[in-house]
């Protein structure tokens, strides 16, 4: 909007210059008419006096004309009367030898030239137009006074030229016409200053404007863009036709505590000058925009290069790169998330959230390294972007999957855990919570979802009697009345199933009210349901549960059961130990990621009841495995 | 106001000083050209207009006895007449083409026709008077009248 005022600003300014130079070229135009048509009358005027002239003295004019002072007086008279406030002297000159003419006729009234007086004329016009024949127009300069233009228009008899009948167009006469558009030439002029004013003006501002904005949109102290500049420049240019990536300099926040913030400032300042050369060469004009603190984020135009390759690229020059401080050489490194932008991607809130989860992921890792989602990682890039995971919540896309538990010492499916899927309609794919889980929690979506997910769980067992389902409850829930009650609701409803149900409790932080825990999980019993401890023996899962909450079964993390491929004695010991004391205080016990037959062999080895993973199912619609 | 009134006037007074300062150096260029070698050529003018204009002239003496003159200066017929009556074979330099025709002594012109400058001399009333002008002057010289 802002740009299209400029632009229609501009247009009318350089319209109003145009109307301008227009009515000053009219004016021009018209004073040029004006002379040219007083010159055309003048010719006009001379050939009718001249005409006149002959009437008079039809032949030999010279001639008649000295020997007759009579018709002489008589001529100067008829000249005279054609002497106007225009016209400021008419006379008639012959070239009585080749440097000088004589008067033959003088119109003046006022001390008329006497009959053959001398005159010499300074222009060269008398004597051409005497051999020319052709009227002649001559401008006069301020040697000659009062007279402003002079027609030197030739008498000829008989094919020779006998004289030249002169009229001196008045100086006076000369300024009136050229003043003529006079009050139209002073508005013009006014306008003109005017104009040259308020353009001043506008370059005065602009200058000032560009300042100002220059200050908005570059980092005073990296020279980096600013992200207010980024937004601006997504405005005008297509976002489809680079490639972004986010940026975290490790550790930043210790440089200014350390040095200073005027070193940070320094380094910061040397940080982008050195970003500047990796992205914006020969090679690539990339762009950089400081979000905050030490994060950048960076425009690459797409081009003939892997993304993935320009990355690493960039990460290990970063990493390389040694910085002096203080005297001192320090090394520093960096976090990156990059994303190849895909055609349905043009929201940059939306890639940078993509951008932000990535790079928390990367630090989540331990900081500097990098991640891309490359081109081939499309369906990725979506299922991180919020817009399209709310989007199938609001579509009902929500979809149970289930995977079975095996009683192994009897060889029969004992449950199924029930594991949650959002359908990807698009690439015929079922998205894994880990995509979405933690985007969608705490928001209303989240618990529209556990609704939905409650609502079939419930149905499954309603349909299939013979079957037991667990699912997963993470700490927050029990916490979170909504959802309590969206739970109890469908236990009281399916009071009759709630006992083929079982809780697997997940936790990303202590519990720090077990009453309060043990009373939810007694109001979750009192319907028949089990409690299981999930992922026991990583986190915050701890002993201390095993004794403090009265729980039914407990599973043991997947990650100990992996450990039986790479420390396979110190597992069998751990687990068989752990075995021993779960089974001993009463609790079921489920291992989980039983995903090789040499795992599988072990756990039988080692008396496990239960188990589950790919090994012995995958996670599939309730009917794959019952019907 | 008045600072506006003070310069118009300065204008004018300048305006009429440069015409008359033009003037000056046309007679001096002359008189200079007629009379080869004198530093200040002893003249005499007529007119009083004309005394006033080339009074501050630094080659041009005025003086007020014809003997005394080397040329003359003349505006009117009487002057003209009062010239000779002094002394007769006198040059005499006219302001005007009026009377040029009825005196032998007037060797040249200076004047305006028709608001064109005019000079005019007269080879044979100038050699009478053993005075000879420049090249220059030659398309000004008229071998008579």
């Amino acid at each position: 909007m802002k740009y299209s005022i400029n632009k229609y600003i501009f247009i009318v300014f350089i319209g109003l210059i145009g109307f301008v130079g227009y009515l000053q070229y009219k004016v021009v135009e018209n004073t040029n008419l004006l002379k040219t048509q007083e010159i055309s009358k003048t010719i006009s005027y001379a050939a009718n006096i001249i005409s006149y002239l002959k009437t008079k003295v039809p032949d030999n004019l010279q001639k008649r004309l000295e020997q007759d002072p009579k018709l002489r007086e008589e001529l100067n008279g008829i000249l005279q009367a054609f002497i106007t406030d225009k016209y400021k002297y008419i006379f008639v000159v012959e070239q009585s030898h080749k440097k000088y003419f004589r008067f033959l006729l003088d119109g003046s009234s006022n001390s008329p030239e006497v009959y053959h007086a001398i005159f010499f004329p300074k222009s060269k016009a008398y004597k051409e137009v005497y051999i020319t024949q052709d009227p002649k127009i001559i401008k006069q300069k301020d040697e000659v006074e009062n007279v402003w233009l002079s027609l030197l228009y030739p008498i000829v008899y008989d094919g020779k030229t006998e004289a030249l009948l002169v009229i001196d167009l008045s100086k006076v006469y000369g300024e009136y016409l050229e003043d003529f558009n006079l009050p139209l030439t002073h508005t013009i002029i006014i306008m003109q200053v005017v104009l040259v004013l308020v353009v001043l003006a506008f370059i005065i501002a602009y200058i000032k404007y560009q300042n100002i904005r220059n200050k908005l949109i570059q980092d005073h102290i990296s020279k980096a863009y600013t992200k207010q500049y980024l937004v601006e420049f997504l405005i005008n240019n297509s976002i489809q036709d680079y490639n972004i990536l986010l940026l975290d300099i490790d550790g930043f926040k210790v440089i200014n505590t350390k040095y200073g913030h005027e070193v940070g400032d320094k380094f910061l300042k040397e940080f982008v000058s050195f970003l500047y050369k990796l992205v914006k060469n020969e090679n690539h004009q990339g762009m950089v925009f400081r979000q905050q603190g030490g994060e950048f984020v960076i425009l690459i135009p797409k081009g003939d290069y892997q993304f993935k390759n320009f990355v690493k690229f960039l990460f290990e020059s970063l990493q390389s790169k040694k910085y002096l401080i203080n005297n001192e050489i320090i090394q520093i490194t960096v976090s990156i998330s990059a994303l190849y932008i895909a055609e349905d991607i043009n929201n940059l809130d939306r890639i940078l959230r993509i951008l932000d989860e990535l790079l928390l992921e990367v630090k989540s890792m331990g900081k500097n390294n990098y991640k891309v989602l490359d081109v081939d990682d499309s369906n990725l890039i979506r299922y991180k972007d919020i817009d399209f995971i709310k989007q199938l919540l609001e579509d009902n896309k929500v979809q149970c999957v289930y995977q079975p538990i095996y009683d192994i010492q009897n060889e029969k499916i004992s449950k199924f855990e029930t594991l949650v899927r959002l359908y990807d309609e698009e690439a015929d794919d079922y998205i894994s919570p880990s995509f979405f889980m933690d985007m969608i929690r705490g928001t209303s979506q989240y618990i529209k979802m556990s609704r939905l997910v409650f609502k079939e769980i419930f149905e499954t067992l309603k349909k299939y009697p013979h079957i037991e389902l667990s699912v997963n409850l993470h700490l927050d829930d029990l916490y979170n009345q909504e959802m309590m009650n969206t739970i109890i609701n469908h236990l009281h409803k399916y009071k009759n199933d709630a006992k083929r149900l079982t809780f697997e409790i997940l936790e990303d932080k202590e519990i720090q009210d077990f009453a309060r825990v043990e009373d939810i999980f007694q109001t979750l019993k009192k319907y028949g349901s089990k409690i299981a401890i999930d992922d026991f023996g990583s986190g915050y899962s701890n002993y201390i549960y095993l004794i403090k909450l009265d729980v039914d079964i407990v599973k043991l993390d997947g990650s100990l059961i992996q450990e039986l491929m790479h420390n396979k004695s110190d597992a069998i010991l751990t687990i068989k130990y752990m075995k021993k004391m779960i089974e001993g205080l009463g609790y079921d016990m489920i291992v989980e990621f039983v995903s090789e037959s040499e795992i599988y062999d072990d756990i039988v080895d080692l008396g496990i009841q239960y188990a589950q993973g790919y090994y012995l199912g995958e996670p599939k619609l309730i009917s794959e495995y019952v019907d | 106001m008045k600072k506006v009134i003070v310069i118009f006037f300065i204008s004018i007074i300048h305006l009429f000083a440069s015409v008359n300062e033009e003037l000056v150096n046309i007679y001096e260029n002359i008189f200079s050209d007629l009379f080869v070698g004198q530093s200040k050529i002893n003249v005499y003018v007529g007119d009083k207009h004309y005394q006033d204009i080339l009074y501050g002239s630094e080659k041009i003496n005025i003086v007020s006895d014809i003997n005394k003159a080397s040329i003359c200066i003349a505006s009117t017929k009487q002057e003209i007449e009062f010239i000779l009556k002094k002394k007769k074979d006198i040059a005499i330099f006219c302001t005007t083409q009026k009377f040029i025709y009825d005196y032998d002594e007037i060797i040249g012109a200076f004047y305006w026709t028709k608001g064109r400058q005019q000079l005019l001399f007269i080879r044979s009333r100038m050699d009478k008077y053993y005075m000879h002008l420049p090249k220059d002057y030659d398309n000004f010289i008229i071998d008579e009248l």
